[in-house]
């Protein structure tokens, strides 16, 4: 098995996802290597991508001045925990080196809207995974609008 | 032949009866199997691994932590990190002693911060902000 | 000349016509309608519409036209149907497109799927009772299994001519799930019980997914052998999914396998449902009679939720036991409504999946044993 699918199997929110989808998501990853203070995304800039964590430590930080540390291989730092609308609403740097998986926001949104049962699946997971690692990141309502995020 | 007449001539009841006792009984035997499926791989593959035969044991309070002590620059860099923290709310904001850090020209920021996330100086409140952990930290600088 | 157009007019529909064909002409709009509009099950009702349109043409008997005429092409196709071929090749399709995470991760879920057969067993009781010879009570039965291929298979082994009105019946409901069950499902759980969260599914392993349809299949078959054209078929279209190695026969399985086969067994149990062998006294009750299935199995997988949560530790949401009737993943679908409802951020589709893909097993070893029991 790849890595890229060993460490999905790893992710709360697309570990029980088929193979198909599995695939298709391995297909739009693309592995980087982080150093420690690297910005991996900017309040305020335009949202390219989400991140699935390998290793490593990184910070996210809302403009509250709340923060949150993503330390777990597989941790998934995207959706509300990011961008709303195109633009990265928090801001998420590396404390450490380390490794991250980029995934390209546009066509995994457009991925997961071509599939009921793939969005139906990663979203009813979302919720508990937001509610796990930052409580106090408000949930949105999910519209199926493929702009929300 | 209709109503329980027509059930009791076709022996229907124990028909019903029987099915979903089978049904049932096949269904538990199938859930009781897979449940075990994991644990069986589990030790198959690595039967160090396998939990309920070796249990592990705490070795105590310090196995949450990465870090049970620091190097000397690190207990350094944990007290000046200390210092700027006491000028800072009891549930801070790390982005913010980050920003502090920076601007007191501290060493390798990020990776000192990490330092202390790591030794359990710094946790978590779980509402975005942070806490020092006073008596780990004087364990640690000790 | 005027007698060879008196002749041609006589042969046309409008001639022979009468008002049952056009009472389910216009039960054809319906299903078309429901299946295009209102998106209940297009796949399967908009095919079964349409083969209702196709049955229901008046024809001249003789010209090898009609479903039932031995020489006709329609009843060639329509032999996929009596001989259960189609069914067991839609339960390879399904087998390769399901996935069986939810149930490893959490196998006690299974007992809602076999609680829900409970409305099956009575329902047979039921139709015994409006006596119906015990062949067909167990046909009628099934359809509280909420599964049409099983519905049809077991049918056109056990009571071929009822084959019509039991897969119209069977596909009706499963369409009809989101309509069925909410009221059902409020009734028989508390509030409180309906916001209850589950917990998080463990993560199953690849090994364990292999293993899982071998061990399923080997189980269950040696249990009720008769379950085995189903069973067999849905088994190994999940071992080819899980396999990765024959992802191309999975891929296959689960497109234009179950396609093809689904579109024969829609078109022609749809043109089966002729006017003046569908319209009868027995179709009506077996409509009753299938809506009571419905409605009882899901009552008797909500409440042996409820009686496992006096066991359990960890409490589970009991809607999940409405899932148990299979109509996969309808069911599921309106676990995770109803439960949104009162808590718009409990997520529980995931793990209404579990009871839902259980049931297909349930409802397979339903119908093995209902066979056995008949043969």
């Amino acid at each position: 098995m790849s890595q890229k699918l060993e460490l999905l199997n790893q992710v709360d929110i697309f570990k029980s996802l088929d193979n198909s989808a599995q695939n298709r998501l391995e297909s739009i990853m693309e592995k980087r290597v982080i150093s420690a203070g690297e910005d991996l995304a900017i309040q305020g800039g335009q949202a390219l991508f989400f991140f699935i964590l390998i290793s490593g430590r990184v910070l996210l930080s809302t403009k509250e001045e709340k923060a949150v540390i993503f330390k777990k291989p597989g941790d998934f730092i995207g959706f509300e925990l990011l961008s709303l609308n195109g633009k990265y609403t928090n801001t998420l740097k590396s404390l450490i080196d380390g490794e991250v998986f980029f995934l390209n926001r546009e066509k995994f949104l457009e991925m997961i809207h071509g599939d009921a049962t793939m969005v139906e699946n990663i979203m009813s997971l979302w919720g508990n995974y937001l509610l796990k690692t930052a409580p106090f990141i408000k949930k949105l309502d999910f519209t199926g609008a493929e702009s929300i995020y | 032949m209709y109503g329980f007449e027509a059930i009791s001539a076709n022996n229907g009841w124990s028909i019903a009866a029987v099915g979903i006792i089978i049904v049932f009984a096949g269904l538990v035997v199938l859930s009781f199997i897979i449940s075990q499926l994991h644990k069986v791989l589990a030790f198959i593959e690595n039967p160090k691994r396998f939990e309920f035969l070796s249990p592990k044991k705490s070795t105590g309070k310090e196995d949450k932590y990465v870090l049970t002590s620091l190097l000397k620059n690190q207990k350094e860099s944990a007290k000046q990190f200390f210092l700027l923290v006491k000028t800072m709310e009891e549930h801070f904001s790390l982005p913010k002693l980050i920003r502090l850090a920076e601007v007191s020209n501290l060493e390798k920021p990020y990776i000192n911060i990490n330092i202390l996330l790591d030794s359990g100086i710094v946790e978590p409140d779980s509402k975005g902000y942070f806490l020092w952990n006073e008596n780990r930290f004087k364990k640690l600088i000790k | 000349m005027d007698q060879l157009f008196v002749e041609f007019f006589q042969n046309t529909g409008f001639y022979l016509c009468d008002y049952r064909y056009i009472i389910m002409i216009l039960i054809g709009f319906i299903f078309i309608y429901l299946g295009i509009v209102k998106d209940y099950e297009p796949l399967l009702l908009v095919p079964i519409g349409f083969g209702m349109l196709v049955g229901n043409i008046p024809i001249f008997k003789g010209l090898g036209l009609g479903i039932y005429e031995t020489n006709s092409v329609l009843h060639y196709l329509y032999f996929g149907v009596t001989q259960g071929i189609y069914p067991p090749l839609i339960f390879l399709g399904i087998g390769a497109m399901t996935d069986f995470s939810t149930l490893l991760a959490r196998p006690v879920l299974m007992l809602l799927g076999a609680a829900a057969q409970t409305g099956v067993f009575l329902t047979f009781l039921g139709a015994l009772a409006l006596g119906f010879e015990p062949k067909e009570a167990a046909s009628i039965g099934i359809i509280g299994g909420a599964d049409g291929p099983t519905a049809i298979f077991l049918t056109a082994k056990l009571a071929p001519a009822l084959i019509g009105p039991i897969a119209v019946a069977a596909y009706s409901y499963m369409a009809l799930v989101p309509v069925i069950q909410p009221p059902i499902m409020r009734l028989l759980t508390t509030r409180k019980e309906r916001l209850i969260r589950m917990e998080e599914p463990r993560v199953v392993g690849k090994k364990e997914k292999i293993i899982f349809p071998i061990v399923a299949f080997l189980l269950c078959c040696f249990l009720a052998p008769a379950a085995l054209p189903l069973l067999g078929m849905l088994c190994f279209g999940n071992l080819l999914k899980e396999a990765v190695v024959t992802e191309r026969l999975a891929q296959t399985a689960r497109t234009s396998l179950i396609d093809t086969a689904t579109i024969l067994l829609g078109l022609t149990v749809g043109a089966s449902t002729q006017g003046d062998v569908f319209l009868t006294p027995a179709s009506i009750k077996i409509f009753v009679l299938g809506a009571g299935s419905f409605a009882v199995a899901t009552a008797a997988g909500l409440i042996f939720a409820k009686t496992m949560n006096l066991f359990l530790k960890t409490k589970i949401n009991p809607l999940l036991g409405a899932a148990g009737v299979s109509a996969v993943p309808d069911s599921a679908r309106v676990v995770q409504m109803v439960g949104q409802k009162e808590d718009p951020s409990n997520f529980l589709l995931m793990h209404a999946m579990a009871p839902n893909v259980s049931g297909v097993i349930g409802s397979a070893v339903a119908a093995g044993i209902l066979w056995s029991f008949m043969a």
